[in-house]
């Protein structure tokens, strides 16, 4: 059996069947239990999006899709245990990330001179926790007791405070090149999810963001079809109250599975 | 059995020989026997009617003219037809039950491919099957996309191997230039990604350090020289490719000396590769003229003028009168037009005395 003979859509055919199921079965692996992690989210910790950007109405997928709304952690937050902030190159070194040497001092921020160099990370999203409490604290100047409990200061609060009500709780607080050391960090499935990012690494230039940037390699959440009819209504539900129950998988990559007005359990 | 572009080429070949035989004739040069001239003639139309009967040809220039036209009318088509298949599914695959949208994902390609195939044993122009196959692939570069945003795949570089392997597979089937492109590009950035991770980068960042296109350069540059051209084709298309694969990157370090992997100053960074751009413009101007391949020489005067004009405007714009910068490009213009025809006629000595 000479197989060069056989008609180019042979070979068509196989090329498709063959990317598909390794998309298909990837997506299977990543679905497999258990899941990675497992967040109970609100309406103000995901962006809701539509498929075609900046298309006009007609154009515009009528189904919102929706993307995790992520914030950094202050740049002086030190994670539990952590003797550095988590963004300081002593920080990220001891996480196992070969970033190079830093400009000693810029208005007491590490910069690191002529890098633009992007890392494949994990970094760990942490849910209304840790990182809140102390950007809430920075901002309110009010400490509070819990992750979710109100501001317990009488009257006028600062914008930043009153946007921070309404911000996504979902934060950035460390960085690192081990999934599995990240992992045993933070061992709490409910409110960390360790996932794929890119890190750039800031450079003198990027004055107006010391902190650098991180991507998440997969922001968007998977929507599967029995959400699909409930999602658009929740989602107009006034201030964001809508509770969305989050898994992250083998591959750690987001799926809603579960949707709810009243809070998840 | 000849390609459409090699039975073209056998036509026009005999058109040039029916006319110059015909001027040779008239001036009394040479005149061929009743018998010679019949047999001449009989083998002609021969071989005419087998390449006809194939491929659909140009036999005079007013066809030529008309082929032009098919071929961008058809290029236009098949973009738009592509782009609007992509934006079709863009707005409906979603609203789709999963599995009717995973089918109709999978089933497009398959039946556009097949579609393609089918046309082709029918329409002897490829003009059609050529638009198909460009659908086609758009229906399969959708096709994982699709995937990837139903079931939130993070994305992978490992996509761009699938979508060069398709696009091969469709330009090889259907003689088509346009999906060799898409090939190139997406062989191009694929082994510009890898390079640009063995530094420990993220692929996706590829672009920041130009430098990661040379790898994938060389290959271009290398593949006709390795397999054998005649047999499977493009080949200037693949030097062109490789040139500019090269020289872009080169141009842009030339300028921005800060992308460079290099820990030099970025100023030496820039005059290193302004010298680099100018040396290997040149090396393919020299290596196209002296292989005869006219493609390659002027992709290698293209960029060697961009050099000298970027390197004239580093120098002179802010410092001379606008209308003596202006007076030297033109000057340097027509010193290149000098240059370019003495080379075409000690090329044109060298072909005549090896004659």
């Amino acid at each position: 059996m000479n197989v060069c003979r056989w008609p180019w859509p042979t070979w068509i055919v196989a090329l498709v069947l063959v990317t598909n199921a390794i998309a298909l079965g990837g997506a299977w692996w990543n679905r497999m239990a258990p899941a990675e992690a497992t967040l109970v989210l609100t309406g103000r910790d995901v962006e809701v999006m539509n498929a075609i950007r900046d298309a006009a109405p007609i154009d515009a997928s009528r189904r919102p899709q929706l993307q995790l709304s992520i914030r950094y952690a202050n740049a002086q937050y030190r994670p539990p245990g952590s003797p550095s902030a988590w963004f300081s190159a002593a920080h990220l070194r001891a996480n196992g990330l070969e970033v190079p040497s830093p400009t000693p001092s810029h208005g007491g921020q590490e910069v690191w001179h002529r890098s633009h160099q992007t890392l494949l990370v994990y970094v760990v999203l942490e849910h209304d926790g840790l990182a809140y409490q102390d950007e809430y604290h920075r901002q309110c100047e009010t400490p509070i007791a819990g992750p979710t409990k109100p501001p317990a200061a009488e009257g006028r609060v600062s914008p930043r405070c009153e946007q921070l009500r309404e911000d996504s709780r979902l934060y950035v607080m460390d960085v690192g090149a081990n999934r599995q050391q990240l992992r045993d960090q933070y061992p709490d499935r409910t409110r960390y999810a360790v996932v794929h990012a890119s890190l750039r690494i800031p450079s003198q230039e990027d004055e107006w963001s010391p902190l650098g940037s991180v991507h998440l390699l997969q922001p968007m959440i998977a929507i599967d079809d029995q959400w699909r009819s409930s999602l658009p209504e929740l989602l107009r539900q006034p201030g964001n109250t809508t509770h969305l129950r989050v898994a992250f998988g083998r591959s750690l990559e987001p799926w809603l599975i579960a949707l709810s007005a009243d809070p998840l359990r | 059995m000849l390609g459409p572009i090699e039975a073209q080429q056998r036509m026009d070949r005999i058109r040039a020989f029916e006319a110059e035989r015909d001027a040779l004739r008239d001036a009394g040069v040479l005149s061929l026997t009743d018998e010679q001239a019949a047999s001449v003639q009989r083998y002609h139309s021969g071989l005419r009617a087998e390449l006809t009967a194939v491929h659909e040809l140009d036999t005079d220039a007013a066809e030529r003219r008309l082929s032009l036209g098919l071929r961008v009318a058809s290029l236009i088509g098949a973009l738009s037809m592509a782009a609007s298949l992509y934006l079709l599914l863009e707005r409906y695959l979603d609203e789709l039950p999963r599995g009717l949208a995973v089918s109709l994902l999978v089933l497009l390609p398959i039946a556009t491919a097949l579609g393609t195939w089918m046309l082709q044993r029918y329409e002897r122009s490829g003009y059609i099957a050529r638009l198909v196959a460009l659908v086609s692939f758009a229906a399969f570069v959708y096709d994982l996309n699709g995937l990837a945003s139903l079931y939130g795949i993070t994305p992978s570089d490992r996509a761009l191997l699938a979508y060069g392997g398709y696009a091969t597979l469709l330009a090889y089937a259907t003689r088509s230039t346009l999906l060799v492109a898409a090939s190139v590009l997406a062989f191009d950035c694929y082994i510009a990604m890898r390079a640009g991770t063995l530094g420990g980068g993220y692929w996706l960042y590829f672009g920041e350090h130009p430098e990661n296109f040379f790898p994938a350069a060389i290959a271009l540059l290398a593949l006709p020289e390795i397999v054998d051209v005649r047999t499977f084709g493009f080949s200037n298309h693949y030097r062109v490719w490789g040139i500019m694969t090269l020289l872009l990157p080169i141009l842009v370090l030339a300028n921005v000396g800060e992308l460079s992997y290099l820990s030099a100053a970025p100023h030496a960074i820039e005059v290193g590769y302004q010298i680099a751009g100018f040396g290997l413009s040149a090396l393919a101007i020299w290596a196209g003229a002296r292989r005869d391949q006219m493609p390659v020489v002027n992709t290698g005067v293209t960029f060697f003028v961009i050099f000298l004009y970027t390197k004239f405007y580093d120098w002179w714009w802010a410092t001379l009168p606008k209308y003596l910068f202006f007076l030297i490009i033109g000057l340097t213009a027509v010193l290149v037009v000098g240059v370019l025809r003495a080379a075409r006629r000690r090329h044109t000595r060298v072909v005549g005395g090896g004659l």
